[in-house]
């Protein structure tokens, strides 16, 4: 997380600096609508996961992890109050996913179906897909730090139309893949990749999923922004008293794109 | 203004930077098991009966379920402290009852094993949190007398097993046979452990191999086996039926999902040559006959009845089990017999079958334990291959083996 916020605050330092400007650029580049209003359409390619934050040292090594989709298309509506300060409502469809594959020791799983369950401990590969259409509802406050560079921080919240979260477990390289039935002292269950457990957790993830969105905007053209964006989940897509994973799970997105401004 | 552009690549490296996340440290491991113990003995293929890989030293290989390591010894010798070697999961500590107390235990330190003693050890996680208790001792293997007899397997001993922790609700049967003798009276198995990991709720009268009290034929127990579908857990692996089965061998759990036919590991030493099985059964065929994908299939179930007599140690000496993929085909089998002529019937008829044999038995290896029988009943003729009718219903009792010698 330190690190996080250290990259976060190179990034901010750096812009910072370079928003030594001439006065007259800031209305150049300024808001084009009246009163500092306007309207923003963006789209661009989604990449990113859903993870534990901070990783759980049962997870031993990330082997594959390969994104799938994705993109965003959305509009934000903006109004600046001052030349610097201003806020933006903005809703986002997209489409998300990923594919991971992580070694894994003694992770812990409580599997029920139809009132079995099974539950252990694993240690072995576990490979994980996700997939995600929804809509995010962010809420934006919009600080210009030079005329051409915005960054606009605010809570969202996300609802999903669709959901997949399914996966296999099996050995991993060195041939190691089983599961401690019960305990550490249960029986031990050899599972391979050849006849793989497979699970699907689709029902088990929530409809809602809230967080904090970071929004970064160059403005390349008098209507064109290339931006970058980060949606940090900070509610896990997992029921509560879902023990079968038993971290909280963060979906972690972050979007690369161009914008039109009205 | 070039400057500036240099920010969208800056700001890309920094997402990546976020995501690459730190992997924490290790945990330590929480496993304590004995993975094999070796016993150093000067002689081990004049000592030691089959059952064992002697070829170096007196080695046994232990799974996860077994805490009690028996060795079998000749019946007419002896051995007394013996240097002991202990593989255990990594940075496990092991201890040895002395004296009422566990001390530490050092491999190759010698251990008393004189007048069938039983050691007690116990295993300590790397992480200290996680403990197992496990028994070795050297037993004596029964001396052959070479006399016409006939074994009765009456399916009326049998318990809720011991060996994991489920509550007695969800516990699964597991029976004796005293006739066997005592090294092997109690080693019958079914497939009762492979259905508990896909029917956890399951409580005794559940599992596909069941005693039934009171309906036997001579108003004891019989055995009741019933092909079962094993739910949402069994789709899971594919594996869509459990079969009800019984046999003289053991079932390795950790094989179960992996490669179920390796799970049934048929036969024990054996000192007899067995002849003919005879007995009493019921029979009905399940309504829904489904291939292994789960789909209905035009055919009508049947069960499966066999006996076979093998060589149990390979040209170098190795140790040989037969398991659900050779358990009839395999070429050190030297006497084989099979059910035949199963009707469909809910009153008890009579069955019998021939042991055919296609060599001569080596009565001088048989006194060695050198060769394995196995006896196996199963609910569905194609079981163990998940094909089979749920509902398929096999009663059998008054099961006699008889042995020429």
């Amino acid at each position: 997380m330190k690190r996080i916020f250290l990259s976060l605050l190179a990034v901010f330092g750096l812009t910072i600096t370079q928003a030594q400007e001439q006065p007259n650029t800031w209305e150049k580049w300024g808001p084009t609508g009246e009163n500092g209003s306007g309207v923003i359409v963006r789209a661009g390619y989604t990449i990113g996961g859903t993870s534990p934050i901070p990783l759980p040292n049962e997870i031993r090594s990330i082997n594959e992890f390969s994104p799938k989709g994705g993109a965003t298309v959305g509009m934000d509506v903006y109004k600046m109050f001052s030349r610097r300060w201003g806020v933006a409502l903005a809703c986002r469809f997209f489409y998300e996913g990923f594919h991971t594959g992580a070694d894994v020791k003694n992770y812990k799983i409580s599997l029920t179906m139809e009132g079995n369950t099974m539950a252990g401990y694993f240690t072995g590969t576990n490979a994980t897909n996700t997939e995600m259409w929804g809509v995010t509802l962010p809420i934006l406050v919009t600080c210009r730090i030079s005329p051409r560079w915005n960054i606009s921080v605010g809570p969202y919240l996300s609802h999903y139309f669709k959901k997949t979260f399914e996966g296999e477990v099996y050995d991993n390289k060195n041939g190691v893949g089983y599961l401690r039935v019960g305990d550490f002292t249960g029986e031990k269950v050899e599972i391979t990749r050849q006849s793989p457990a497979t699970y699907d957790f689709k029902d088990n993830m929530l409809p809602w999923n809230g967080g904090l969105e970071f929004v970064f905007d160059w403005k390349a053209m008098k209507h064109m922004n290339v931006f970058a964006s980060l949606d940090w989940g900070l509610s896990n897509i997992l029921e509560k008293d879902f023990e079968t994973v038993p971290f909280k799970m963060y979906p972690i997105y972050a979007t690369f794109g161009a914008a039109y401004r009205y | 203004m070039k400057r500036k552009l240099i920010n969208l690549p800056l700001l890309l490296l920094t997402f990546a930077g976020m995501f690459a996340s730190c992997i924490g440290e290790e945990p330590l491991n929480a496993e304590c098991d004995i993975e094999e113990v070796t016993v150093m003995i000067d002689n081990p293929g004049s000592v030691l009966a089959a059952g064992y890989d002697y070829s170096a030293n007196g080695r046994a290989t232990v799974s996860s379920v077994e805490d009690s390591i028996c060795f079998l010894i000749k019946w007419n010798t002896d051995v007394d402290m013996l240097p002991v070697s202990l593989a255990v999961t990594e940075g496990a500590q092991c201890f040895i009852l002395q004296d009422g107390e566990y001390q530490p235990f050092r491999n190759g330190e010698e251990v008393d094993f004189s007048d069938e003693k039983v050691q007690n050890f116990r295993i300590q996680s790397q992480d200290t949190y996680w403990k197992r208790d496990y028994k070795i001792c050297f037993v004596h293997d029964e001396e052959p007398l070479f006399q016409p007899m006939d074994l009765h397997i009456s399916f009326d001993h049998f318990a809720l097993n011991t060996s994991d922790k489920a509550a007695e609700a969800n516990k699964y049967y597991v029976w004796t046979e005293p006739e066997f003798g005592k090294n092997y009276a109690g080693k019958w198995a079914t497939g009762n452990p492979g259905f508990k990991l896909s029917k956890s709720s399951a409580n005794p009268l559940e599992y596909p191999s069941v005693p039934l009290e009171g309906e036997g034929v001579d108003g004891g127990a019989c055995l009741k086996l019933e092909t079962k579908d094993t739910g949402a857990f069994g789709a899971m692996v594919r594996m869509r039926i459990a079969a009800g089965s019984f046999f003289f061998g053991e079932f390795d759990v950790t094989s179960a999902l992996k490669n179920a036919l390796a799970a049934t590991l048929f036969g024990q030493p054996f000192k007899h040559k067995p002849v003919k099985v005879s007995g009493m059964y019921k029979w009905k065929a399940g309504a829904r006959f489904q291939d292994k994908a789960g789909n209905a299939v035009d055919r009508v179930d049947a069960p499966d009845a066999y006996c076979v007599l093998y060589r149990n140690l390979d040209a170098e000496g190795n140790f040989v089990r037969l398991d659900g993929a050779d358990v009839l085909t395999n070429p050190n089998i030297v006497g084989l017999g099979r059910l035949s002529g199963v009707v469909e019937t809910d009153v008890w008829t009579p069955f019998e079958f021939d042991v055919v044999y296609t060599e001569d038995i080596d009565n001088e290896l048989l006194a060695n334990s050198g060769y394995s029988m196995t006896i196996c009943f199963s609910s569905s003729i194609d079981g163990a291959y998940f094909k089979g009718a749920p509902g398929s219903t096999f009663y059998v009792d008054d099961v006699t083996l008889k042995c020429e010698y």
